[in-house]
């Protein structure tokens, strides 16, 4: 599904270069699950950037279910912490932006987004702004507009930060179930080893600024609703703690 | 909504018989014709709207109407470009800075000498002075939409275009509409000098002929015209407003 191939990212502003991405190899198969993990300013939402065609890497090579990518990709969708719902816009509108942005007609918008929104719990809140909801609300709309592109890879920027534990968790679950019915590949940034080992089936940890590939841990158990109860999960939340810690040392 | 007009109507009554009173006060006790009580001018007012006022009025309203209408019009497209667009704001952002402090009205004699006596002069020399507020807000104001919201635009796959319908313009809307509120008190002083320059029609003729005969009264009724002039503009800033950002309130 991806190929990121000897990836440098180097930020040019005025008098000052900031390398962000050092020679990043990857190879993410399709319907495939993967977490980026790694200290604040390495680099992260860089590399989700260029998967998401808004940045193009300074070297190297990154390509998308087979196709070098330069620009946005209709069936990639991009979810990011804040600012990405329109507060002007209701539940509705910013749900059915992506579709309106197509020429989508308001007849056909209605029919896709419909059911998406009532699977969400947000069909109630249809004609609301995003200011009348609560957080977890706001990123479920945000979630909606995604999913109403019918993407196959999705990119996620530390999406749930914002929102308290239990939210979170119910979001993470709410997530995976999308994640299988839909079959597609999910790529998500994140700071929280609970949610990196809830959510990755592999989970990619990265050095500090800039960052580097430092190893891929595999977990074959991630997204199984019962995971966070059993003993293997504090297990690998251990041991992804240890390797982050390791990389920061 | 009903019920919430009728308070608002109440709120605005009693404010105006508080000003009423302090006016009243301050004639009674300056107790000289240059300042009539506040019942004088308002029977003055009600005698000369059927007459004439009535129709200075709709020329001082049409003209501020024009004049923001315009300024908007011309000012808010290109202050977003300019925000946006680093290319363009390298260019003409020199030529605002250097333009912007200069007080245009002095240029009211060259403007007349061009565009003559009647509104053309006027509503040119209020749209140049509001051109400029309203420019420099809604540039500031693009500068100010997140990278963040740019690049959930882009991955939807949004065009230029779009992404100034849909994102830019809307997300600066209350900063250019607060603009516009200040504008307005800019837009009828400059009004006044305007008219009361080299001008047959409009309230500040009516203030400034009125003065030159010695007729307080009328004075005071066309100072009250101005006044109501000010209190439309707004009220219509604060529909647009309610119209357009109705998220804002919420
Ligand atoms: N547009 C930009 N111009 C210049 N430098 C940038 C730009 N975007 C990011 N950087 C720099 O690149 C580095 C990596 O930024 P990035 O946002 O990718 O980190 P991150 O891993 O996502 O951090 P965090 O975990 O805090 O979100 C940082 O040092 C940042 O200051
Ligand atoms: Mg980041």
């Amino acid at each position: 599904m991806i190929e990121v191939k000897n990836v440098s990212l180097t930020y040019y502003q005025e008098n000052t270069t900031t390398q962000a991405l050092a020679n990043v190899n990857l190879h993410i198969g399709p319907k495939e699950s993967w977490v980026f993990i790694g200290p604040s300013g390495c680099g992260k939402s860089s590399l989700l950037f260029l998967l998401a065609g808004l940045r193009r890497p300074t070297s190297g090579e990154v390509s998308v279910a087979g196709a070098p990518i330069s620009s946005p990709r209709p069936q990639t969708a991009l979810i990011l912490q804040d600012y990405g719902l329109f507060p002007w816009k209701t539940v509705r509108d910013n749900t059915a932006l992506g579709l309106k942005l197509r020429g989508i007609s308001a007849r056909e918008q209605e029919a896709i987004i419909t059911p998406i929104l009532e699977n969400l719990g947000l069909a109630e809140h249809k004609h609301h702004f995003p200011a009348q909801l609560s957080g977890g609300q706001r990123q479920r709309v945000a979630v909606a507009r995604a999913l109403a592109l019918n993407p196959d890879l999705l990119l996620m920027d530390e999406p749930f930060s914002s929102l308290d534990a239990l939210t979170r968790e119910n979001l993470q679950e709410t997530m995976v179930d999308i994640w299988q019915q839909k079959g597609m590949t999910l790529i998500t940034v994140t700071h929280s080893i609970e949610e990196a080992v809830f959510l990755g089936q592999k989970i990619a940890i990265f050095s500090p600024r800039p960052a580097r590939l430092v190893s891929i841990v595999d977990n074959p158990l991630a997204g199984d609703r019962s995971f966070r109860d059993h003993p293997d999960f504090y297990r690998l939340c251990a041991r992804v703690r240890h390797l982050l810690e390791e990389v920061t040392r | 909504m009903i019920k919430g007009l009728t308070r608002r109507l109440m709120e605005y009554g009693l404010a105006l018989l508080f000003l009423g009173l302090l006016w009243h006060l301050a004639a009674v006790t300056v107790n000289k014709p240059i300042l009539p009580t506040p019942w004088l001018a308002l029977e003055k007012f009600a005698a000369m709207w059927e007459e004439s006022l009535w129709q200075h009025f709709l020329v001082s309203s049409w003209r501020v109407l024009a004049s923001l209408i315009i300024s908007m019009g011309a000012a808010v497209p290109l202050g977003l470009l300019l925000g946006r667009s680093e290319k363009a704001d390298r260019l003409l952002a020199p030529l605002v800075y250097l333009l912007y402090p200069i007080p245009k009205s002095v240029f009211l004699p060259l403007i007349i000498v061009f565009l003559g006596l009647g509104d053309a002069p006027k509503i040119f020399l209020i749209t140049l002075i509001l051109f400029f507020q309203i420019l420099v807000a809604a540039r500031d104001a693009a500068k100010g939409v997140p990278q963040q919201s740019l690049y959930s635009m882009q991955s939807l796959g949004a065009n230029q275009w779009q992404t100034y319908r849909h994102v830019i313009w809307p997300s600066c809307l209350p900063k250019i509409l607060t603009s516009l509120r200040i504008s307005i008190g800019t837009a009828i002083a400059v009004l006044f000098l305007a008219e009361s320059f080299a001008s047959e029609k409009g309230l500040g003729y009516l203030i400034m002929s009125a003065w030159g005969r010695q007729e307080p009264g009328e004075m005071f009724a066309a100072i009250m015209g101005m006044a109501l002039l000010g209190f439309w503009a707004y009220i219509l800033v604060d529909l647009l407003e309610k119209v357009w950002c109705r998220w804002e309130k919420l």
